[in-house]
């Protein structure tokens, strides 16, 4: 009878808790909408005024916000800001601030914040500290220690926020939405030092997520920041981020379902991928190039504008794209890729010179020679070997030996391949102790300024050490005129000097290439500031 | 006893100072810094990077700066990989989860390696023996990441029985196990089996069996305590090297472990986090390498540690 009893009481028990222990989901209440993603390794770091790397620029962008933002379908809108004045020069801009913004821990957003924030990304020797030059005396500050206080930026009261610029340039509210320009608390920094932004308990941020958790090399967990002033239309309500830097792996854990979403997976299987429908690509601002070593250091013959253009020319690009890469590259067909347009909505391209006929690869190669013999080297005759340098992994050294073959059977000229680990290539590439080497370059805005810069002379991107006056002035003219078709004017002008004088060989511009699968969800969009997942919804079946 | 502790001390503190020496000097020789990167800052900014760091002082004050933090049990924070983040927290953190799965990938290669070896080694030329040959050589020929990529695509893609990443339940120690096993494991069971064979060959073996001494005493009492000696000495690194992470293995299984940080670190040239991983691992090892010392003379009365 005893041992019926208990037995009786352990099952009541079980039932009861079963019944109320467990939490009962209401009528009404959806199940969390979760994700796992996978983008890339561990961020360096998360601090938004230190971002470098695409994968921190992606996870903060839904952490942070900035006085605008990439809303959703991936318009330019007011973020923090509610709204903008600016002025009729184009000179000075003031925000005002949201009603009712708050920080993830409920404190008020406010424009001292921002004025905080971006005198620390001026002065704090940041990758982006000169994200800012554009403001008045964010150079001298940043370059020769000048007051920090007589940054152009002004914050009357908590919900205004003044910015006095150097020169009206056009891309101004895209720079206000990218995440290094985000408020920061001082509170907390000063409080905690490097390490605020190491932990949940003092990463405070005002974005629409909020950081969850962060295990080392494993993953970063990010959570609804229910102060958000725009928390419903946000869609997942936690986003976890495995970090992984294996191509392979990542395509197992998309392929077994650990996750829904990577940017990482071996090239060779796009073709399986693509007719599978998970593979899917984006438009990216970039141009993978070769960039000829133009100082002292480099080789008399690689000097010649028509042995540079004969080297260019002599590319078949689409084979590249084709049979190489695989992603949905686009086969360069000058050195600005796709992205800006005029104030017409009119693609910059539509107005472009054509350097070569993508589709009459004989034409250039007869053109090759033409120029080659013009040069003084005739079937390659009396032209030195060509030292190649990539780094290695990714396709760099397949894109090498394929151009390799091309210069050899086109124009009779050898070249060698130097493969070197990546820090050795890029300590090399920066001492110009190269003849020739790859290089690539994404902007952080809709704007070919970034781009362009690669090649003013003293720019300290500039590695190529190419230099020619007459485009230093044009780009010079450019970051003062007011008129943005004029300014696309000029950008005409000086590619037209740097591919005519053969700057750099162009070879395609990038994509963003990821797997999703498009059936079951949608909303998702990357741009230049990264991918976005907050828009993203399932597909109601 | 105490003279021989006091003398190996002294020989391993004098040979963790000769490796920090020597890896603070090489990797300072490597050409890039941790500041270089494809879109790389402004020289000023770098300038200022390095001037936070350090890094602008000459290398040999680098290297005295270095080693009195050291002495004083600071390792410095990392300068790229996790930035701002202490170093000594990076390894306290990270060094549990790669000794655990580390930890279990060698009960793995002992309880299977010692008895497939020996029992290889007594079915000689059986089928059995023959089988666990060809096993073993693949094992040993077959790399880590081809193990891993498999168990991953068979276990995970195809059955979708395990989990393709992280250590989030005890099925997702299964895979990453394996694959680190797999090598050591092998590797012993062929040195097992060698040193086996040899040790049943031996007289004293044969006249203990002409004795009439019951087979499994032979075979634990004698014959295992003799020919297990090559295996101790390869445990000895072998556990300091798995305890440690394997970078593989951690990288395709996404396990957070210290494995990961020993090549990164060079590749991205995070000064500190290679001194910090440099110096435990060695530190480790020499400790592992005692404790095969230690372990030799339980097994083996002969030796003894005065000598």
């Amino acid at each position: 009878m005893k041992k019926f009893t208990t037995i009786t009481a352990f099952f009541l028990a079980a039932v009861l808790l079963l019944t109320f222990g467990c939490p009962v989901r209401a009528e009404g209440d959806q199940e969390p909408f979760e994700i796992t993603v996978q983008y890339g390794s561990e961020p360096l770091s998360i601090d938004p005024n230190a971002e470098i790397g695409n994968d921190v620029i992606t996870m903060n962008c839904h952490m942070w916000e900035s006085l605008y933002k990439r809303g959703e379908g991936n318009k330019l809108e007011p973020g923090m800001a509610e709204s903008v004045d600016i002025s009729d020069d184009k000179m000075t801009y003031t925000f005002h601030l949201r009603d009712g913004i708050k920080w993830s821990d409920g404190e008020p957003v406010t424009a001292k914040q921002f004025e905080y924030s971006w005198k620390r990304l001026v002065t704090g020797g940041y990758d982006y500290s000169s994200f800012l030059d554009n403001v008045v005396n964010a150079l001298d500050i940043r370059t020769k220690g000048a007051d920090v206080d007589t940054l152009g930026i002004e914050a009357p009261d908590d919900k205004t926020f003044i910015v006095h610029l150097t020169s009206p340039i056009p891309y101004f509210l895209e720079i206000c939405a990218y995440g290094v320009t985000v408020p920061m608390r001082q509170d907390i920094i000063e409080e905690h030092g490097d390490d605020w932004s190491l932990s949940p308990e003092t990463f405070i941020s005002n974005g629409a997520y909020k950081l969850d958790e962060w295990v080392n090399q494993e993953k970063l967990v990010m959570v609804k920041n229910p102060e958000y002033y725009e928390k419903d239309k946000i869609g997942p309500d936690k986003i976890t981020w495995l970090f992984m830097d294996d191509d392979n792996a990542s395509l197992a854990a998309f392929e077994s379902g650990t996750v829904m979403f990577t940017s990482h997976f071996p090239s060779e299987e796009i073709q399986r991928l693509k007719d599978a429908g998970f593979f899917q690509t984006q438009p990216q601002i970039g141009t993978y190039y070769l960039q000829i070593e133009s100082s002292e250091k480099g080789v008399p013959e690689l000097q010649i504008p028509k042995v540079r253009r004969a080297l260019s020319l002599a590319i078949d690009r689409k084979y590249i794209v084709d049979n190489i890469t695989k992603g949905g590259e686009i086969p360069a067909d000058g050195y600005l890729p796709y992205g800006f347009t005029d104030s017409k909505g009119d693609n910059y391209k539509k107005n472009s010179k054509l350097w070569w006929d993508l589709d009459d690869y004989e034409a250039s190669k007869e053109e090759a020679k033409k120029l080659m013999d013009e040069a003084g080297f005739p079937d390659g005759k009396g032209f030195p070997v060509i030292r190649y340098m990539v780094n290695n992994g990714s396709n760099h050294q397949a894109i090498a030996e394929y151009i390799q073959d091309c210069w050899k059977n086109v124009l009779g000229v050898n070249a060698s391949i130097e493969a070197q680990e990546w820090g050795v290539f890029l300590d090399t590439r920066a001492h110009g102790d190269y003849q020739l080497a790859r290089a690539g370059w994404t902007v952080d805005f809709h704007d070919p300024d970034g781009l362009m810069n690669l090649f003013v002379s003293h720019d300290g991107n500039n590695d190529s050490h190419w230099s020619n006056a007459d485009y230093d002035k044009l780009i010079g003219e450019s970051k003062v005129e007011p008129d943005p078709d004029k300014r696309l004017e000029l950008f005409h002008q000086a590619e037209d000097i740097m591919m005519e004088q053969g700057a750099c060989i162009p070879l395609y511009y990038y994509v963003d290439k990821y797997l999703l699968d498009t059936t079951k969800y949608e909303g998702f969009f990357s741009d230049v500031d990264g991918s976005h997942f907050q828009y993203l919804r399932k597909i109601e079946k | 006893m105490w003279m021989y502790l006091l003398k190996r001390g002294a020989t391993a503190l004098l040979t963790l100072f000769v490796a920090a020496t020597l890896t603070f000097f090489i990797m300072t020789a490597v050409p890039g810094d941790p500041f270089l990167s494809e879109r790389a800052p402004s020289p000023e900014i770098r300038e200022q990077m390095r001037a936070k760091y350090g890094l602008d002082k000459p290398v040999v004050v680098q290297y005295y700066n270095y080693m009195k933090n050291f002495m004083k049990g600071d390792l410095g924070v990392s300068y790229v990989q996790s930035k701002n983040r202490p170093v000594s927290e990076i390894i306290r953190k990270s060094f549990p989860v790669s000794a655990k799965v580390g930890a279990l990938a060698i009960l793995l290669s002992v309880a299977i390696g010692i008895p497939l070896g020996c029992l290889s080694a007594l079915k000689r030329d059986r089928f059995l023996d023959n089988f666990v040959r060809v096993f073993s050589t693949i094992g040993i020929a077959v790399p880590g990441f081809v193990v891993a990529t498999v168990l991953l695509l068979v276990m995970s893609v195809r059955w979708k029985w395990l989990p393709a990443a992280g250590l989030n339940t005890p099925s997702s120690y299964i895979m990453p196990v394996l694959a680190l096993a797999m090598y050591p494991m092998c590797y012993i069971i062929r040195l097992m089996r060698s040193s086996m064979l040899d040790v049943i060959g031996q007289d004293y073996i044969r006249t203990a069996k002409a004795k009439g001494m019951r087979k499994n005493n032979l075979l634990f009492r004698q014959a295992l305590r003799n020919s297990i000696l090559p295996v101790i000495t390869y445990l000895g690194p072998l556990i300091a090297g798995i305890l440690t992470g394997g970078f593989v293995v951690e990288k395709i299984f996404n396990i957070p472990g210290l494995g990961r940080y020993y090549v990164k670190s060079i590749e991205c040239r995070d000064y500190t986090i290679i001194m910090g991983t440099t110096i435990f691992y060695s530190g480790l090892l020499i400790f592992m390498m005692f404790c095969c010392d230690l372990v030799y003379t339980v097994v083996d009365p002969r030796i003894t540690l005065d000598r």
